[in-house]
């Protein structure tokens, strides 16, 4: 489920990629499109985030199985 | 130390942390600057060009002042034609004899503050250095831009915010490296096979991290410097300390019996770290030539960050990661103690 | 003091009572300078020149330093230990590995100039370049004397040495090459101690570490 989301964020995104001639006008991209950016990255910190979560949890169940 | 790794405030508000300063660091604007002169023309004693800016506010903003300086030298423009909020067309006055064939574009107003191309246009014609009789300089008030930016510099412009992500991921990396040298230090002191575990899950943690700052490293240089590698003191140094922590791993590998691989593993890790230290920072700040900012003759990000403005936002991203990294070796090392105290009652 | 002298003269004698460890060195350097020539015939490049010589000196302190605590298995392990202090064992290894080193430098040094020779340049001051081949047998040895005692207590031989040793030497490599390259070229001193103090930190660096941290490696 997780990685059909991120595979679809992914294809949104490479539609604002297009081929760029000019380095210049590389750099003038419109604030808008920052959001794209900045959404991605938060999905993948996010990701991260909930897999660590996951991991502590089952973790600490290993642990109270094995000091009871 | 165990009963703090179980709890989760520090590792919600880690989250949290690192995630405000990505945002902020990902949304605010750049500051304005003068990105390029073009069509740089000479005709007599006039010269004209076109000036290009990056988030200026030439249509919107007061007071705008365009002129060219070399020391103590200024000579204001004549014509200014502004075609749009980033394009503007100059033509200057020049004198008969010039100071110098080297000036400096310097723009002035009220929204952008003052923005300068250094040494960025160059004058045909004779040169005598001598008092110069341009001084429109002093007549121009200077201000500086109100709202909260990341600095503008030339080679990065936007990349700029990679600070956020590639060096914050090298301090943790070295945080480890310290905290793995702590802990063996204490395993040679104590024979506490926990300071063992901690030292191993330190330089795993570590080297994640390491690859990251490598590889965002190379990122960043391919779209700044042009290649993804280069003959660096600094990224020597770097790839050589990893080399060295991997070697660590191989060391652990080779010995069978837990209390001697312990015992070598720890003096390696003492070892490594003295070695990491001096490679990464001692040796770079006695070379001769470096492209990193902050060394050998570069101006570092200081020097721009007048208002410290990027300072925050680029500490707080250091605490995040930091602490983001920490939890990491914290789940591994619970893992190692669980694994060994479970060999322990076999 | 006289600790360490007698173990100096123990290695020395050792080594001296089963001469083949000395020969298969030696051979080693001239087999490996003669590869070297053929394969390059002649040399213009002052750089390509002294680098080349470096490495043909690294891997020859590999192959010494491999072997150094060849001797110190199963029971001689054990009586060296009541002999002396671990402090003492580790800067006597150290001393004699130094200044055997500088013996195969001097010798790998001519072997190559002789049959490639040594391009002078103008300006050149030769007896910097000499203080730099010592300086890096120096250094060589005393960086992998720690490291080949942490080899010495896995089962992983020879090839251990080179996986710990060589991320560690390459720094030391490379500060050496620069500052016998620059002083090939003719630079002066101003420009060339940077290397010269890089070197002595790192020698500074190995020796002391190797003599702290020995003693929790040397104990059972």
């Amino acid at each position: 489920m997780n990685k059909m989301l991120l595979l679809i964020f992914m294809l949104f995104f490479s539609l604002f990629i297009s081929a760029q001639g000019n380095v210049m006008e590389e750099y003038m991209y419109s604030s808008g499109k920052i959001w794209v950016a900045i959404s991605v990255l938060f999905l993948i910190l996010l990701l991260i985030f909930m897999y660590l979560w996951k991991m502590d949890k089952k973790i600490g169940r290993m642990e109270d199985e094995f000091n009871s | 130390m165990e009963k703090l790794i179980r709890q989760s405030w520090w590792k919600i508000s880690g989250i949290l942390v690192l995630a405000g300063a990505l945002l902020f660091a990902m949304k605010t604007p750049l500051s304005p600057g003068i990105l390029s002169i073009e069509k740089v023309e000479q005709a007599e004693q006039t010269l004209s060009f076109e000036l290009i800016g990056y988030n200026s506010h030439f249509m919107t903003s007061n007071g705008l002042q365009v002129w060219i300086q070399n020391d103590a030298h200024s000579y204001c423009s004549k014509d200014l034609e502004i075609i749009d909020d980033s394009h503007l067309l100059i033509g200057i006055d020049l004198p008969e004899i010039l100071p110098s064939n080297l000036f400096s574009v310097v723009l002035n107003d009220d929204i952008d503050g003052t923005l300068a191309s250094l040494d960025g246009i160059f004058i045909k014609g004779n040169v005598e250095p001598s008092d110069g009789n341009g001084k429109c300089y002093e007549q121009v008030k200077l201000t500086e831009h109100g709202y909260f930016s990341m600095p503008y510099r030339t080679i990065l412009y936007e990349t700029i915010r990679n600070l956020n992500f590639h060096v914050p991921m090298w301090f943790a990396m070295i945080f480890l490296t310290l905290f793995s040298f702590v802990t063996a230090i204490l395993y040679l002191v104590k024979s506490d096979p926990r300071y063992d575990d901690m030292t191993v899950a330190a330089i795993h943690v570590a080297m994640l991290f390491a690859i990251c700052g490598l590889s965002t490293g190379a990122l960043w240089a391919r779209f700044t410097w042009g290649a993804f590698w280069t003959d660096d003191p600094q990224l020597n140094g770097a790839a050589i300390s990893t080399l060295i922590y991997l070697a660590y791993f191989m060391l652990r590998r080779s010995v069978n019996d837990p209390d001697k691989r312990a015992r070598l593993s720890a003096v390696y890790a003492i070892f490594a770290f003295i070695m990491f230290y001096v490679f990464l920072k001692v040796i770079p700040s006695m070379a001769e030539f470096s492209l990193h900012p902050d060394t050998t003759d570069n101006p570092s990000f200081k020097d721009y960050d007048i208002e410290g403005k990027l300072k925050i936002v680029f500490r707080t991203a250091t605490a995040g990661w930091i602490i983001l990294s920490f939890w990491i070796f914290s789940l591994r090392y619970r893992l190692l103690t669980i694994e060994r105290k479970r060999l322990d009652h076999e | 003091m006289q600790a360490i002298k007698a173990l100096i003269q123990k290695e020395f004698l050792i080594d001296y009572k089963d001469r083949q460890v000395w020969m298969s060195v030696f051979l080693y350097v001239l087999a490996t300078n003669y590869v070297v020539y053929q394969s390059f015939h002649k040399v213009k490049d002052a750089e390509v020149w002294n680098a080349l010589l470096w490495v043909i000196i690294l891997f020859a302190a590999f192959n010494v330093i491999s072997r150094s605590y060849d001797q110190e298995r199963g029971d001689r392990e054990i009586y060296l230990y009541t002999l002396a202090s671990p402090q003492q064992v580790i800067l006597a290894k150290m001393m004699y590995h130094s200044i055997f080193m500088v013996l195969v430098t001097f010798f790998s040094f001519l072997i190559y100039s002789f049959f490639l020779p040594f391009p002078s340049a103008i300006g050149m001051d030769t007896g910097l370049y000499l203080i730099g081949l010592i300086g890096g047998a120096i250094g060589l040895s005393t960086t992998l004397g720690l490291v080949s005692a942490i080899a010495w207590k896995t089962k992983g031989g020879a090839g251990m040495v080179a996986i710990l040793g060589l991320p560690i030497i390459i720094p030391m490599l490379l500060a050496i090459i620069r500052y016998s390259e620059g002083v090939l070229n003719g630079m002066s001193w101003m420009v060339l101690d940077r290397y010269a103090y890089s070197l002595l930190l790192l020698i500074a660096l190995g020796a002391s570490l190797g003599y702290m941290l020995f003693p929790y490696i040397w104990k059972e």
